[in-house]
């Protein structure tokens, strides 16, 4: 029991299919979560992976046809009641009520759940909506509403946020913002699944990660050991490359030449790709080191198997990398 | 109780039902404005015609209704019928008063029918209903058609347009509930509160009590403004404590229809999710039950089941509907009798309200259980 409540949120064998005209489509099947108290939690996988159908089974929006979850140790949607009010959450975009301004949305909740008038205006500014706080919601950019729905989970001050693709549509500084939004929730001690189809804007916050691909569960842990299991690529210019290459393979590394630039894999320390090439009397005109990331392993492990759906994963905050240089030729 | 809070406090922030609280109250004026109308006397003019009308007829029947008179038993005793059934009386060439001649004036009440003597007799062809087989015998008229004078007062009228804001009670519930089930705002909302029966009974209270007022005022601008308006004309008629009573009873009962009607649409509007939907399921109902089936193609066993049926008998008090029947007599052979059927104010009452417990609970059962997108 006790390890239990190590977990805010919990899954086993969580299954959901739809009903279709061309007859049942699968949105998770036999999902094993466990998502850790405390810290940032990344919920990954591409499109139509079943994150959204998790998160809405979750909250009790849907139901499933079979298996468990939990919720701070609670049976869910059974007990939702008793842990709703610590739980905030923002399923895909935010859907308020269009033709009342932000703040009567929120009075209006504020009101539902019992919660103080002046919270409104709290949580408001801590959205920095305040301003526009008295326009129609159905008014506002897609980055106003995001941080209105957020302002709404606040109003509960949970302890468990769950954020589905909250930096959809934002530009770079809504993503940031977002991202620190998150990042201090999760250091007040409170509990972030924010989930994703793109990895460079989970993978800069969250401590933990969970993928998932058509709706199963295929990797899980901290990011560090995720990465850790995952091999280091360097990429070099040199004029000689066919000397290069005979070099480097001799020395036991893999290389592959791509548009003249050679990637070498499976590199523990940099220092020692230069030293074999220097010991050859080749020298380096640049030795780029390819970010070993989540990023590999994520397309490892969902793009052979993915529904057609790898191609359509997003690069956010990859400005390191350049175009071409695919992960996932590096397994 | 929360939650009701926030849903009446949602009921009078949107537009659409303002809208509609303006449409009632215009929709109760122009009802106290045709009861003006109504009520006006005679123009002086057409009065002036009438009258014309009535001397010319004076002056003939005093000249010619001896001749006119002898002329007609002369047609009779052809016909081999006697003067009565030929319709030769007396009462036929001479003329009554000027006021029986332009007719009663309209007004708000009426005086109370006087008993009628003797064998009750059929509405139609005035047969004494013993006389008739038993098939043949009509129930006694209920309602307004039960007193004569009713129909024609101002009561009657009033009563008669009440279900106008029946109607605007259902429209409210539904466009209450439906934007929100299409829009998906309801599935934030149900992350706040997951319970969906308590959510489910916020709203369909929230709609009845937030209806309550605007259909309260509505009924009492259109009854009470009507009956000032024949007041401005002099035209009260009698108004006893039994055309009060008949007047104030049916003005309650369309305010407990509306509120239903309220919840009812509320209960639409979650179950179908669009408000467009709900209109076509009500107006397909309406065109395919009610009116062809019930009216066009006289399916009189459908008769007392139907809604308008109902809400009329609910309102009026009763109200009575008629079927041609016919049996085959040993000695006069096939007979063929106008036969009136009562639906009671209970009746209308019990159909009205079952149909509503159906609904609301069925749109309950179906909002607890569906996955909400
Ligand atoms: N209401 C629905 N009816 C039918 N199929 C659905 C429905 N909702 C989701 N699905 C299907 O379930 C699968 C999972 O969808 P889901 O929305 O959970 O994916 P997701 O991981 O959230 O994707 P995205 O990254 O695009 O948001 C998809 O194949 C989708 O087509
Ligand atoms: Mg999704």
């Amino acid at each position: 029991m006790g390890d239990e409540h190590q977990l805010a949120i919990s899954t086993r064998g969580l299954r959901k299919t739809y009903r279709t005209r061309q007859g049942r489509s699968v949105g998770v099947q036999g999902l094993d979560l466990d998502v850790p108290v405390g810290g940032v939690h990344g919920f990954l996988g591409p499109n139509g992976s079943g994150k959204t159908t998790t998160i809405r089974m979750l909250l009790g929006l849907i139901r499933p046809d079979s298996g468990s979850a939990q919720i701070f140790g609670h049976e869910v949607p059974r007990d939702l009641p008793a842990v709703i009010d610590r739980v905030g959450a923002i399923v895909e975009s935010p859907k308020f009520y269009p033709a009342f301004s932000g703040r009567r949305n929120l009075e209006l909740l504020a009101t539902g759940i019992g919660a103080p008038r002046t919270e409104v205006d709290r949580v408001l500014a801590e959205v920095g909506l305040t301003e526009r706080a008295k326009d129609k919601f159905r008014g506002y950019s897609l980055g106003m509403k995001q941080r209105l729905a957020i302002a709404a989970t606040l109003l509960k001050d949970p302890d468990l946020l769950i954020f589905d693709e909250p930096t959809n549509g934002l530009d770079p500084a809504g993503i940031k913002e977002i991202r620190s939004t998150m990042r201090s929730l999760a250091d007040r001690g409170k509990t972030v699944l924010v989930s994703s189809h793109i990895l460079g804007e989970v993978e800069q916050v969250a401590d933990t990660v969970s993928i998932v691909s058509r709706g199963t569960l295929v990797a899980q842990g901290r990011v560090a050991d995720l990465i850790g299991a995952s091999t280091q690529s360097v990429r070099l210019c040199i004029t000689d490359t066919s000397a290069a290459t005979f070099a480097l393979v001799e020395a036991g590394y893999a290389v592959r030449d791509d548009a003249g630039v050679l990637v070498v894999d499976g590199v523990a320390e940099s220092s020692h790709v230069t030293r074999v090439l220097a010991d050859r009397g080749l020298y380096l005109s640049e030795l780029v080191p390819v970010r070993a990331d989540l990023e590999s392993v994520f397309l490892e492990l969902t793009g052979d198997d993915g529904p057609g759906a790898s191609h359509e994963i997003a690069f956010a905050g990859a400005g390191a990398r350049q175009p071409g240089d695919q992960g996932g030729e590096a397994a | 109780m929360r939650l009701l809070r926030a849903e009446l406090w949602r009921f009078r922030s949107r537009l659409l039902i303002r809208w509609i609280a303006v449409g009632t109250l215009v929709i109760a004026g122009l009802v106290a404005v045709g009861a003006y109308v109504q009520s006006a006397p005679m123009p002086e003019d057409q009065v002036a015609m009438m009258r014309a009308d009535y001397d010319a007829t004076v002056a003939d029947y005093a000249e010619n209704g001896a001749q006119y008179l002898e002329d007609c038993r002369a047609q009779a005793e052809e016909q081999g019928l006697s003067d009565e059934e030929w319709g030769c009386t007396e009462e036929a060439y001479s003329v009554g008063d000027f006021e029986d001649w332009i007719g009663p004036p309209s007004e708000f009440g009426w005086d109370e029918p006087e008993a009628v003597e003797g064998p009750e007799l059929s509405p139609y062809n005035g047969t004494p209903v013993e006389d008739l087989p038993a098939e043949l015998r009509s129930e006694p008229l209920v309602g307004m058609e039960a007193v004569e004078g009713a129909s024609w007062s101002g009561v009657g009228n009033v009563l008669t347009l009440l279900p106008v804001f029946v109607l605007l009670g259902l429209v409210t519930g539904v466009t209450f509930t439906a934007a929100e089930m299409s829009s998906g705002a309801i599935s934030n909302w149900l992350t706040f509160e997951p319970r969906r029966r308590r959510v489910f009974w916020s709203k369909a209270s929230g709609a009845a009590l937030g209806t309550l007022p605007i259909a309260l005022v509505g009924i009492a601008v259109a009854g009470l403004g009507s009956y000032a308006a024949y007041g401005l004309h002099d035209a009260y008629g009698t108004m006893g404590s039994e055309q009060w009573g008949y007047f104030a009873g049916g003005m309650a009962r369309a305010l407990v229809a509306a509120v239903v009607a309220a919840v009812v649409g509320a209960s639409l509007g979650i179950l179908l999710r669009h408000t467009a939907i709900v209109a076509g399921v009500v107006v397909g109902w309406f065109v395919v039950a009610e009116f062809i089936l019930g009216l066009a193609m006289q399916v009189s066993a459908l008769t007392p089941y139907l809604l308008s049926t109902n809400l009329v008998a609910w309102i009026q008090g009763g109200t009575n509907y008629q079927v041609t029947r016919c049996v085959v007599d040993d000695t006069q052979g096939e007979i063929c009798e106008g036969v009136n059927y009562a639906v009671s104010t209970a009746h209308g009452g019990i159909v009205l309200g079952a149909v509503a417990v159906v609904v609301t609970l069925f749109a309950v059962l179906v909002f607890r259980r569906r996955d909400v997108g």
